[in-house]
């Protein structure tokens, strides 16, 4: 009688309830259910096949796994022949053609497929021995027919063209290459020369060298009684012999001693994809695992990760920001990535670092480490929906000599993660003052950008080091208003045309040499002209002169006068602003491309005077030139010189280069200006 | 002794026979309207709330599209006991996870919870029913996360303009036009009072569906529902819901796209009945006859025989209103298109003129069984089947008895069917070269 009264009075309390709810308070949860994982069975065949069986009969299906267990492989020039070798498995048998076993796969509503060493079927589990059947012909007696080797190899570049353009492929491409290196199992690249130097005799050889059964793990799962499995697996996979399968082994690749940005310049680009990140050294079952999970978690685990709240949610960004980190024998990786549009690359960035700073530097509160915890718990309980789930703890338990309680553990383990341990794991695992910064985009658009963060190189598909790309010239812009455009830049012709003479004077520091010269140039029209360089010391090493009439050379080897070209190198030398006179005879002129100058954008001009060549920069934000470059006959041959121009400073209206770097061949020129004058009234008696 | 025995016989009889038996629920209509569905399954502590509400691109304006899909942005921005961002760290910090996506049709949310959490999961769908969180800082913020969204999966993506271009050519004027992404130009012109217009239209529960799947009691899940839901105002206003057919096409239309591309890529569409409908599954196990597996006719003729690409695949795309059967395919670099378009105009040919074998129609009936039998495996797929089966068709039980409409279907069938709509005359044909071919 109580009772029933108890529980009327709890409905009507609830009944009344409804009339009134109280939004503002969010529902407690109800007692938690403990989270219980499936059990599994083991053994090993006589042949040293180790065999994992998950029974799940809530759906009619079941599944196989077969998994040989290798080192990681460097396949050098014939990169891809590994995962070649393993799909052309399913292309053909000593028992049957491509053709039958599609149709046999295909009849029983299977799917079959292997890779490079490991094998997959499932199907309906009233076929569970076809299906097996299936798999054990393919996995024991590929036959490897030439004719379905020269498809996969057809269908392989075909795969390497289309990764050519699609900016995810590019990305992860970059960034494996990046921090593994392209001699290094995980960053080797295919590209379509590796390709085609594969055989069908490399195939066969991995093949024969590499799988095992003393090596293998077959994981059963779904609707199958353990026995039932044992004795089909035993019939099919039970007189495969067993050999010696060789060992190797790899160095730890070296991390960079500081961040640097890597980039692949694609000009269709209209979002970055941006990833950053470092190797690792976390060894499966690590009890650092669960710290780096919650950390990461906390950093980049989907849409509460900071990452995804920051960049995405607060700014705008991108459609998501996540960060990843993987356990490995050998190295592992930990990164963060986003597609961000072009304008806000940096910004973006700058917020990817800020963020691993702050992990490494605050201690995470209190609620979002448990937060962090809950979401994670939360989502170990879900993937025990999957029996899955419950076949792959029992594989990396054997995989990776697991404690056998390992996975009944983890939470507990999880929960007693603290604050402290996040902090020093994000120091251990992110280097953030060494990070690998990559970025598939388009490089007019976020190079420049992005140098703040380390130096600037590019690459191409194979993972080649490019140099700088270039872009196409937007219509409208000619070769003609590129020299307008730097006259104006430079201070207008009017203003130009009203400097009579000018005086600079500059400290040089010349490569390998210990002292610092002092550089002396004059100028005053209509051509007269003087430079001299003194080293303390030694006095005068070297001084060319043009009074109006003669042209001299002196230094530590005596003068010489000079005569014919050397004397109209002079008298151009002398003249005020030369680049006016690009528009006028004798000059052809040719506008190239847009390339990257120390990452600015600049338009590449080829000025050609008589035959003489030289290129030219032009910055397409200022309009100022960054650099020129010309080819010189030389004692050692053909040398390329070039001239850096920087620091730009108005005197009197007239913008002046205050740095200047020569580089000619292996010798290093830098020029700082100490002083620069214009109509200081000087004389022709100035000039000897 | 014996005993034990058969105890044990008999539990394993009744285990085997609840867990692949057909899927038992409940549903019912709040007095608002809403309709409810609900599926218990314990055999994981989990469950499974969502929330279909039955709008999609097809019920927009015009010049304001992209709102169905706006609007599932916007309904994680909070209510006013949920502050804004704090929709996804309530459910992540409670264990669970949530996510959403819009269709031409419907838009759909769920969050998959510990089970002991149902009623924060019932709290939270309820809070963006009734009083969803709809300014303009929100609008703004999102706006931006959208036109990303957009710059990702299409603007970057090669061939990622196909979707907009096969839907805006096979539909063009009719209200499948345009892809649930919308315009930027419409994204753009949208005001505040255009979104608090249509959540009052849409966002109601009189055009929702409340689907839940998973270790609850049924029991003291309703009572829940009926705390947190039955006080929800039923809408007002009507809600457009456009009925008629989009027109046939008047012919067919070929295109052809540049793009940053280094395969060639052919994307075939051909106008198609509407979902639920006998023609539409004769259509679907026409997709897999074609293209399902690599003893199909499309991908043993044009990979394996004629090697003449990397990839082709084809699928029904049924919609409320009508279908899309589209086949499309990757092509070598040295392929001409074509050659590829002839060769899938040559099988279907031959499944129009030859018809189906008695050992391949026997083939795609396994494939579908092994379709079906698959998709139940999660609550959350039990969860969105039950509540797409009620919207679209009007009988949640099909997830359930479906397979019986794919094996009424014969052989003779499919063949009138393929002859009825794989003609050229009732297809887009888009051809994808790479930019350097023009």
């Amino acid at each position: 009688m109580k009772r029933i009264i108890a529980s009327l009075l709890i409905l009507l309390i609830t009944v009344s309830g409804f009339a009134q709810v109280d939004r503002s308070i969010r529902p407690k949860p109800a007692p938690a259910k403990e989270i219980e994982l499936g059990e599994f069975k083991t053994y090993t065949l006589d042949n040293g096949l180790k065999v994992i069986v998950v029974k799940n009969d809530k759906l009619p299906r079941v599944s196989f796994s077969l998994v040989v267990d290798r080192d990681p492989f460097l396949e050098g020039d014939k990169t891809g022949y590994i995962s070649l070798a393993g799909s052309l498995m399913r292309n053909g048998t000593t028992n049957r053609t491509k053709e039958q076993l599609d149709k046999e796969i295909d009849f029983i509503g299977a799917t079959l497929f292997t890779g490079a060493t490991n094998a997959y079927a499932s199907g309906l589990s009233k076929y569970s021995e076809e299906i097996l059947g299936l798999m054990a012909d393919v996995a024991l007696n590929p036959s490897f027919p030439q004719e379905e080797f020269d498809k996969l190899i057809k269908q392989s570049l075909s795969s390497i063209e289309s990764a050519k353009e699609d900016p995810n492929s590019l990305a992860s491409r970059l960034f494996n290459s990046s921090i593994y290196g392209l001699n290094h199992p995980y960053g080797e690249l295919e590209t379509e020369e590796s390709i085609n130097n594969i055989t069908l005799a490399d195939c066969q050889n991995f093949y024969q060298e590499n799988w095992s059964p003393n090596k293998a793990y077959m994981v059963v799962v779904g609707d199958i009684k353990p026995k039932k499995a044992k004795k089909l697996i035993e019939k099919y996979f039970g007189a495969w012999e067993s050999k010696e399968v060789a060992k190797r082994d790899f160095e730890m690749p070296a991390k960079p001693a500081a961040s640097e940005v890597k980039i692949i310049n694609r000009n269709s680009s209209v979002q970055t994809v941006l990833t950053l990140g470092n190797t690792i050294d976390l060894q499966p079952g690590s009890p650092d695992i669960v710290t780096v999970r919650l950390m990461n978690q906390i950093l980049g685990g989907g849409m509460t990760g900071r990452l995804f709240q920051n960049i995405r949610e607060d700014k705008g960004y991108t459609y998501g920001a996540n960060s990843y980190y993987d356990s490995d024998e050998l190295v592992g990786y930990f990164s963060a990535n986003a597609s961000v549009r072009n304008e806000v690359t940096d910004s973006a960035v700058v917020e990817f670092i800020k963020e691993f700073k702050r992990l490494q530097t605050e201690k995470v509160g209190k609620q979002e480490l448990q937060d962090a915890k809950n979401n994670i718990i939360g989502s170990f309980g879900r993937n025990l929906e999957s029996a899955q789930t419950i076949a792959s703890f029992a594989l990396n338990i054997q995989r990776y000599n697991l404690p056998e309680d390992y996975y009944k553990t983890y939470i507990q383990r999880l929960e007693a993660v603290t604050a402290e341990d996040i902090m020093a794991a994000a120091n251990k695992y992110i280097n953030v003052d060494a990070l690998t910064i990559t970025a598939v985009g388009k490089a007019a658009d976020i190079a420049t950008s992005l140098e703040k963060f380390g130096p600037v190189s590019y690459y191409g598909f194979d993972g080649e080091e490019t140099g700088p790309p270039s872009f196409p010239v937007p219509a409208g812009v000619t070769a003609e208003s590129v020299i307008n455009g730097y006259i104006k830049a430079i201070g207008g012709q009017e203003k130009l045309d009203a400097v009579k003479d000018m005086s600079i004077m500059m400290s040089a520091s010349i490569s390998g040499m210990p002292m610092e010269a002092q550089a002396k140039t004059l100028k005053k029209r209509p051509n007269l002209f003087l430079t001299e360089m003194t080293v303390a010391g030694f006095g005068t090493v070297q001084k060319v002169v043009f009074d109006g009439k003669k042209g001299e050379t002196s230094g530590m080897q005596g003068s010489t006068v000079l005569e014919g070209e050397e004397l109209e190198e002079i008298k151009s030398q002398g003249a005020f602003f030369g680049e006016a006179d690009y528009l006028s005879n004798g000059y052809k002129l040719t506008l190239v491309a847009i390339n990257m100058v120390d990452g600015e954008k600049a338009y590449t001009l080829e000025v050609d005077k008589n035959g003489d060549i030289s290129t030219e920069y032009y910055s397409v934000e200022t309009g100022l030139k960054l650099l020129e470059e010309a080819s010189i006959e030389s004692q050692q041959g053909e040398m390329t010189v070039s001239q850096k121009y920087s620091d730009y400073r108005s005197v009197d209206g007239v913008m002046i280069p205050y740095q200047i770097n020569i580089s000619q061949g292996p010798q290093q020129i830098s020029m700082t200006t100490t002083e620069a004058k214009i109509n200081s009234g000087l004389k022709k008696s100035d000039f000897k | 002794m014996h005993k034990k025995i058969l105890s044990l016989f008999l539990a394993s009889i009744v285990g085997s026979a609840m867990a692949q038996s057909k899927i038992k629920f409940e549903e019912y209509d709040l007095d608002n309207g809403l309709h409810v569905i609900l599926h218990e399954d314990h055999s994981t502590p989990i469950v499974a709330v969502s929330v279909l509400y039955h709008v999609g691109s097809k019920n927009e304006k015009e010049g304001r599209s992209g709102f169905a899909h706006f609007f599932e942005h916007l309904m994680f921005e909070g209510s006013p006991n949920i502050e804004r961002g704090e929709y996804m760290k309530i459910v992540s910090a409670n264990g669970g996870t949530l996510n959403a996506n819009t269709s031409f049709d419907r838009t759909y949310y769920y969050e998959i919870l510990p089970s002991n959490q149902l009623e924060l999961g019932l709290w939270l769908e309820s809070e963006r029913m009734l009083q969803a969180k709809v300014d303009i800082e929100g609008v703004n913020t999102q706006r931006e996360v959208v036109k990303e969204e957009k710059r990702l999966r299409v603007d970057n993506q090669p061939y990622g303009s196909f979707q907009e271009k096969m839907f805006g050519t096979a539909f063009q004027g009719s209200y499948y036009e345009i892809s649930p992404i919308g315009t930027m130009e419409d994204l753009n012109a949208a005001e505040e009072a255009d979104f608090k217009d249509f959540y009052s239209t849409f966002y109601v529960p009189n055009n929702a569906t409340l689907s839940i799947a998973g270790d609850i009691d049924i029991k003291q899940a309703k009572e829940w529902i009926n705390k947190y839901f039955s006080t929800i105002p039923k809408g007002t206003k009507e809600i457009p819901r456009p009925t008629e057919k989009p027109a046939p096409l008047s012919g067919e239309v070929v295109d052809t796209i540049y793009d940053n591309i280094q395969l060639p890529g052919v994307f075939i569409g051909y106008r198609c009945p509407e979902r639920g409908t006998k023609e539409a599954y004769a259509m679907d196990m026409i997709s897999t006859i074609l293209a399902d597996g690599q003893s199909s006719m499309l991908y043993k003729s044009i990979v394996d025989k004629k090697q003449l690409g990397v990839v082709v695949q084809a699928f029904n795309f049924s919609l409320e209103n009508s279908g899309l059967f589209i086949a499309f395919g990757l092509a070598n670099p040295d392929t001409d298109l074509n050659d590829f378009v002839q060769a899938i105009d040559d099988e279907v040919n031959k499944l129009i003129n030859e018809g189906i074998s008695e050992e391949d129609y026997t083939k795609i009936q396994n494939q579908i069984e092994n379709d079906f039998v698959s998709r139940n495996g999660r609550v959350a797929g039990i969860a969105e089947s039950l509540a797409d089966n009620h919207v679209y068709l009007g009988d949640a039980n099909l997830i359930n008895t479906e397979i019986k409409n794919y094996r009424d279907i014969s052989a003779e069938y499919m063949q009138e069917i393929a002859a009825k709509y794989l003609k050229p005359e009732n297809r887009v044909v888009l051809k994808y070269l790479p930019q350097n071919a023009q």
